[in-house]
Formats: structure tokens, C-alpha cells, sequence
């Protein structure tokens, strides 16, 4: 869920989720434990949305997880309603029971192929990818003074040029590293003919899509969305991938392919809007002279040497 | 209040109605053009038993399709809905009534709300049978270097149902190659695993399969496309290492090569890998092996190797075929080249002889053999009575078409191709006459297709049909890959 896209939205869900915790906690401490206090109660409830909130904010845990725990809960205290008159050893089995049949309907929506930091990014890229996708360029080039992640060093490289702090002509002097130049990785390394290009996280492969289009390599944004949708560890597909793939399409000309694309996209909630104001330039394909970004794009693929990249 | 609650399901259910029904055809405008429908069935051949060919309008405008069928011999179907979705079995009762003869069918659209009705349009019913129960295919996504979830299937073709073989995310890092039957025939097949629990896997009637060490390094690799003697005795592979680089511009992505390559046969009796210098030569790439429907010669393609990626455009196969003799097992000494396809500046892959022995279906590219990545790669028919080779013009588009395979009776074949969207391959079918002229290809039918396809972001891989249902289930064969012993193989030097 890529929230920070829209941040009161995001704000919005994560508060209705443990609002929606809190209030089963507290019902279903009622349904259980009749006798309990009032106070305890209230304390209590306050425990799960509590740990809720810590586990939504470990970036490499999917939300799914926290919403079965709520569905399950919420079919318990159904329950608990339903079969007010059975007796209380029934009523507790019966609670029992749920879980299985509650796990079964759910687990086919639950994430359980979690990855580490290793494979998701560690969080100063998860970071700089967010701000370069806000285009907040002062605060990559001013915050990352130190860089390990060979991904975020190319993006402070890019934070210069955009600031206007470093000329294009820099800009490539940096970024492409004569291979077997420097002991430190980088993510561009030419020699030989060939451009050897490196992401070494999910996330990075996400800053590299983006760089890579930034700097008139439509191919390599293209090759760099499709790897990381196929990096994604529980084989689900990435809506941003699909995007920045809609958008290589556009610029190679892959019409049919870019319309496949946005009929996924229009299916989705955070992209749909800008599915539906892609869709004219992908039915007439001279509205992209009036989009300068594409054409400009489009101009520069056209004329590109072809070299080989891996 | 058991009332009200009574009161509110009705409501429910009553709206649910409501919504299912579709309005029909009223103050309907003709159009005097065919309907621009997906899958594009206009005009198509079609098999006595293929599932129902249900489709949509292309325009995501049509809200409601209506859709009438009538047989030129008899019977008649009707759709109405979202999309045309026929009835399976009143589907399968008009086909068969009407073999031989042809359906034609009405569409009306309703388009921002006018109804408008287009030509009618006919969907052959050949006389020629499939014979097959269905298909296999590897489904894979059509990405660059890392594959998350892939996976061999097979697909009944008179329904919509799908069945996974063997999928990758059963064993993580597993990545599984073409499934290749003999003959269609489900109880005798071949397919390679790479990855953790890499090994090839042969199987021959009831017997448990036999799991072959993956890489041999006597034969420079491992086992990769392979294709059954009819004797089901032998089987040839080539051995590839290959390598794939990537276009940066010229309207390509991927370059896929191999490093070295060869052919070979192996026996599955005795365990022996039979090398044979004619067709493992050093400075030639041999590849794609296929037996001759007789047995008596293997066919392959070879090409002078060239240095990569500065010649990646100049390595053309051209197809040759070698002598095979069953009993020995041993491969003749003469050599002759079928189609010198360098000579005309192209390149000769996938040769898969007609099981009839009429004919040999290849793909023609203008370079290399990896023919996904070739928007150029055509079908071509070469007929062995006449010598004579053509472009099945009848079948190509101006994308990839390739991974084509015959029909027991050789009447039918199936390829794949990525004309729908340039890149994601789907399969198609289509006849083949006496005369050798292809039936115009029809897409492998879908419950709902456009939605379906449309949401499909893998490719089809190598299809093959095959005769009855393979009985082996995706969990039991993937337990039984991490655990069985493999076997080593013999290396025969001729």
C-alpha cells in the first residue's frame, strides 16, 4: 500500500482499523468476561490497536495480516451476539471453532511471504524512494550526506542536477562508473560497450525504474519495473510497476501493451485517476505531442544509440 | 421483527435480480460493418469439442451484448449479458449437430445506450476432429532475468477448466522448462527443473519418474529442449548455456543467445547419453532436435557461432536432418541440409514434423532462435513431398509467432503468439487441409476472455496437446522432485 501517495487517506484507514480494534476488543471482552470492570475493559481494549499500530509500522509486515486478526475478531463477536442463549461452554467452543473457518476464508488474501531488509530495501532507501517520488530534490541532496546504498547515492546525484547544483554533462561524468574504476558498487557501470546496471533491493529496483527514465532510458525503466514486480516475495503483482510500465509502453510506442496496462490500472484505487487521463494518449497516440514529458521521452528513445545493457 | 428481516432479504434479493438482468435488443440500428469483437472470432475453424467461444465487444462502451447463434444444418444458441457467455453444453450439442457446416452469428451491442446490430459473421465447423483432450503449457511471466511465480499446466479443451502440473512456488527457486510429451501421449514426457532441486525429469508409462542429474558436464550442460523417438526408447535434447542481453533502444528488449549448444540423444533404457561428433560440432550451434514421425532421422537446426553481442544479428540456423537408426541407436554419417536459411539472410527454429510425415511447421526468424523476442518470427510449412517451403500467411502476424505443435492426426496445430498486445503470448489454433492451407487461427477460448486476458500479465510457453488427462497432481510431483534420488547418466562418445 503505497499510503504515502495520499496521506490523509492513508491516515483515515489506519484510524477507522484501530478504532474498528479497539471496539471488537471491547465487545468481545464484554461477551467473554461479563463480569470485568468497566476501567479494565476500557484499558484492555486498548491493547491490541496498540500492538497493531507498532506492526503496521514495521515497514516489511503487510497490512493483510492485521485485517484477518480484525476480521476474525469481528466474526467472533458476531458469534457471541447470535448464540446469546447457548450455553457458556457451547459458546466458547463455538468461538473456538471460528478460527479455523475464519483462517480459511481469509488466507488467501493474507501476505504470508514477508521479506527482511535484505530483499525489501533497508529504510534510508525506503525513504529517499519516497522523496524522489515527491520530487522533494533539496531534502535528497541536503539529507544523504553519507550514502551506503549505491541506489540513493545515484539519487543524490539526480537531487543535484534537478536543484541545478550539477550540470547534465556531470550529471552522466557521476553516474556512469567506468567499470572496475572504484571497490564501491554503483548502480550504472559502463565499459566494453556495455551498460551494466545493478539494483540490489526491491526498493532500490524502484529508484533505479525511476532514475533510469530520468535519464532517457525508457528500456532500462522498463527492464527495472518488470524485475521488481518479479522480485515481489508472495508473487503478487505491483500497481507501480504496472504504471511506470504503461509509461515505457507510451514512450516505445507500445500502444495495445499501454491500453492492456490501464485496464488494470483503472481497477485500482490509487491509480485509477491517472489510468483514466492516460487512456486519450494511448486511443490517439498524437495527444502525446502535447505532453512534453512523453514526447520529449519518445524523441530521445528514437534517436538513442541501441547498445546492450545487462 | 423476524418479519422486517424477512422484508429486507427479499428487498435484497430482488435488487440482486434486478441487477443480473440485462435489457434487449430494442429500436436496434444496423451497421453495415462486422462487429469489432475479442477474442476475434470472425471467420474462425473450429473443432468438433472446443469449449464455447465466449466473447465480448472490443469497445469497453458495450454494456450489453446480444447474441444469437444459428447452425446451417440446425439448432440454435442465445447469449445475453456483459459478454456472450454460451451454455457448455448446448455449445458442444450445436457444434457437433453442425460439423461440417457452419454457424452464423448475429451480434447486437448496446453502445451508450443504442442498440445497434452488425453483419452476421460465420464460425467454420470442420469436418477434421482434434482428437485431444486438451493441452499443456508453461505459464511464465514474459519477464527479463528473475521469474516469480511460473508453472506447467494442462487445460481440458471442451471446458474452461485448468489444472497446475507443477508450480514454482511449491519448492522456492525452482524454475521449471517445456513439458514435452511423445506424442501427446500423457504417460510418457520430459521437462527439466532448474534451480534447488534441479534435475530432468523422464517419465515412460506407470513407472514412477526417473529424476536425471540436472548438469552434465560431459555434454557442457544440461538437458533442455527435448523431443521423443516414436519408439518412446530414445529422446533428443540439445544442451544450451544460454545468455540474454538487453536492447537500450530499436524496439526491442531482450537478446536471448546461447553461449554453446548441442544436440544428442538419449537412451532411457540404459541410461546413456549417445554423443555423436556429426552433430556436436565445436564451432557450430546445433539445437531444437526433433525425430522424423518414422523415427529414421533426427531433425535439428545449426549455425556457425558468432561472437556476442557484437554479431548477435549474424548467427543463423539453417535445418539439417541426420539418419537414425533404432536398433543401434546410433545416428547416420551423412548430413543433409533441408533449408539453408543463412543463404537467405534468416534463420530456421522449432522444426516440428506433422505426425503424418507431410510436413515440417518451423519458425523463421531473421536471426538467432530465441523467437519470443522476434516481432519478425513466422510460421513457415516446408511440405517433404515437394521440397517446397512458404510463410503460413494464413496464421502470421506482425508479432512473435512460434512454439507451434501438431495434433495426433495431424490436422490441427497450436502456436503461440503475441499479436494481442505485443507481448504477452497466447495460444492459438488452427487446421490444416490436404492442400496444406491453414484455417484462420482462433484464440484459446476463456470463460470470460476479455477479463481475463486482459488481467493475464504471463505468457503462454511451449503448448502441446495432449491425448488424455495427465494424472500426476502439482504437490505430489513436487514432494516427489525435493526428495528422489537422481540418477547419473552414461556418456557414449560415437
Amino acid at each position: 500500500m503505497q499510503f504515502f501517495l495520499n496521506p490523509f487517506n492513508a491516515a483515515l484507514i489506519y484510524a477507522a482499523l484501530l478504532i474498528l480494534a479497539q471496539y471488537l476488543t471491547s465487545r468481545l471482552l464484554r461477551q467473554f468476561f461479563p463480569n470485568l470492570k468497566d476501567t479494565y475493559r476500557f484499558l484492555l481494549s486498548w491493547v491490541p490497536p496498540v500492538i497493531m499500530w507498532r506492526v503496521a509500522m514495521i515497514p516489511y509486515i503487510p497490512l493483510t495480516p492485521t485485517i484477518a486478526v480484525l476480521l476474525l475478531m469481528g466474526m467472533v463477536s458476531v458469534f457471541m451476539s447470535v448464540s446469546s442463549q447457548w450455553p457458556k461452554w457451547g459458546r466458547w467452543i463455538g468461538a473456538c471453532l471460528l478460527i479455523p473457518v475464519c483462517y480459511w476464508l481469509a488466507w488467501p488474501g493474507v501476505d504470508y511471504d514477508w521479506s527482511g531488509e535484505k530483499q525489501m530495501g533497508t529504510y534510508e532507501e525506503m525513504e529517499c524512494d519516497m522523496l524522489m517520488r515527491m520530487k522533494d530534490w533539496h531534502q535528497i541532496s541536503d539529507k544523504y550526506r553519507v550514502q551506503e546504498s549505491p541506489a540513493v547515492e545515484c539519487a543524490v546525484q539526480l537531487a543535484l542536477y534537478q536543484t541545478g547544483r550539477m550540470s547534465r554533462e556531470s550529471l552522466y561524468q557521476t553516474i556512469y562508473v567506468p567499470r572496475g574504476s572504484r571497490n564501491r558498487p554503483s548502480v550504472f557501470n559502463v565499459g566494453g560497450g556495455i551498460l551494466t546496471v545493478n539494483f540490489g533491493s526491491l526498493t532500490s529496483a524502484f529508484m533505479v525504474s525511476d532514475m533510469a527514465l530520468m535519464l532517457d532510458l525508457p528500456n532500462v525503466a522498463q527492464w527495472a519495473a518488470f524485475e521488481v514486480m518479479e522480485y515481489i516475495p508472495n508473487y503478487n503483482k505491483s500497481a507501480r510497476s504496472i504504471k511506470r510500465l504503461t509509461e515505457t509502453a507510451i514512450i516505445t510506442g507500445q500502444y495495445p501493451l499501454a491500453k492492456k496496462y490501464l485496464s488494470i490500472l483503472e481497477e485500482t484505487l490509487f491509480y485509477r485517476k491517472w489510468a483514466q487521463s492516460m487512456r486519450p494518449l494511448v486511443e490517439q497516440p498524437e495527444l502525446i505531442k502535447e505532453k512534453p514529458y512523453y514526447q520529449q521521452l519518445k524523441k530521445a528513445y528514437a534517436t538513442s544509440e541501441d547498445i546492450f545493457f545487462i | 421483527m423476524r418479519y422486517q428481516i424477512q422484508h429486507i432479504i427479499q428487498a435484497f434479493l430482488l435488487a440482486i435480480i434486478l441487477v443480473g438482468c440485462h435489457s434487449r435488443p430494442t429500436d436496434v440500428v444496423r451497421v453495415d460493418q462486422l462487429p469489432d469483437i475479442y477474442p476475434d472470432y470472425v471467420g474462425v475453424t473450429i473443432p468438433v469439442g472446443i469449449a464455447s467461444l465466449n466473447f465480448s465487444m472490443a469497445d469497453d462502451n458495450a454494456t450489453t451484448i446480444d447474441v444469437t447463434i444459428k447452425g446451417s444444418v440446425g439448432g440454435m444458441l442465445h447469449a445475453n449479458g456483459n459478454y456472450a457467455d454460451f451454455d457448455l453444453d448446448d455449445w458442444h450439442q450445436l457444434v457437433r449437430d453442425n460439423k461440417g457446416g457452419k454457424l452464423m452469428v448475429t451480434v447486437c451491442a448496446e453502445i451508450d445506450g443504442k442498440w445497434m446490430q452488425y453483419q452476421d459473421f460465420p464460425i467454420y465447423v470442420s469436418r477434421d476432429d482434434l482428437e485431444e483432450w486438451g493441452i499443456t503449457y508453461r505459464r511464465i511471466p514474459p519477464s527479463y532475468e528473475i521469474y516469480s511465480k511460473m508453472g506447467l499446466y494442462q487445460r481440458d479443451l471442451s471446458n474452461f477448466e485448468e489444472s497446475a502440473l507443477l508450480e514454482n512456488n511449491q519448492s522456492p527457486g525452482m524454475c521449471v522448462n517445456c513439458h514435452t510429451a511423445n506424442r501427446t501421449n500423457p504417460d510418457q514426457y520430459t521437462f527439466h527443473v532448474r534451480g534447488k532441486y534441479g534435475a530432468t525429469v523422464v517419465c515412460k508409462g506407470q513407472k514412477p519418474p526417473e529424476l536425471l542429474e540436472p548438469v552434465n558436464d560431459s555434454i557442457g550442460g544440461s538437458m533442455v529442449y527435448p523431443y521423443w523417438h516414436p519408439g518412446g526408447r530414445y529422446c533428443a535434447y540439445s544442451t544450451n548455456k544460454t545468455t540474454q542481453i538487453f536492447h537500450l533502444a530499436r524496439n526491442k528488449r531482450i537478446e536471448v543467445y546461447d553461449n554453446s549448444s548441442d544436440v544428442f540423444v538419449y537412451d532411457t533404457e540404459t541410461k546413456t547419453i549417445l554423443k555423436d561428433t556429426l552433430i556436436m560440432m565445436g564451432s557450430w550451434a546445433e539445437n531444437c532436435p526433433a525425430f522424423s514421425p518414422d523415427g529414421k532421422y533426427l531433425y535439428y537446426t545449426t549455425a556457425i557461432r558468432q561472437t556476442y553481442p557484437n554479431d548477435f544479428d549474424k548467427e543463423r540456423y539453417n535445418l539439417c536432418r541426420v539418419p537414425f537408426d533404432a536398433s543401434t541407436g546410433r545416428l547416420g554419417e551423412q548430413v543433409d541440409t533441408l533449408i539453408a536459411a543463412d543463404k537467405m539472410g534468416k534463420s530456421v527454429t522449432w522444426p516440428r514434423p506433422s505426425y503424418d510425415g507431410r510436413y515440417i511447421m518451423y519458425t523463421q526468424t531473421d536471426y538467432g532462435y530465441f523467437s519470443i523476442w522476434h516481432p519478425e518470427a513466422d510460421l513457415w510449412l516446408l511440405d517433404l513431398q515437394t521440397g517446397e517451403s512458404r510463410p503460413l500467411k494464413e496464421v502470421n502476424s506482425a508479432s512473435s509467432d512460434s512454439f507451434h505443435n501438431w495434433n495426433t492426426n495431424s490436422r490441427w496445430f497450436l502456436f503461440t503468439s503475441r499479436r494481442d498486445d505485443g507481448l504477452y503470448s497466447r495460444i492459438y489454433f488452427a487446421s490444416v487441409d490436404k492442400d496444406g492451407k491453414a484455417t484462420k487461427p482462433f484464440m484459446l477460448p476463456q470463460r470470460n476472455p476479455k477479463t481475463y486476458y486482459r488481467r493475464l500479465l504471463y505468457s503462454y510457453n511451449t503448448p502441446d496437446f495432449t491425448a488424455r488427462r495427465i494424472e500426476a497432481q502439482s504437490r505430489q510431483m513436487s514432494r516427489y522432485i525435493e526428495k528422489s534420488e537422481r540418477i547419473n547418466t552414461i556418456v557414449k562418445t560415437e
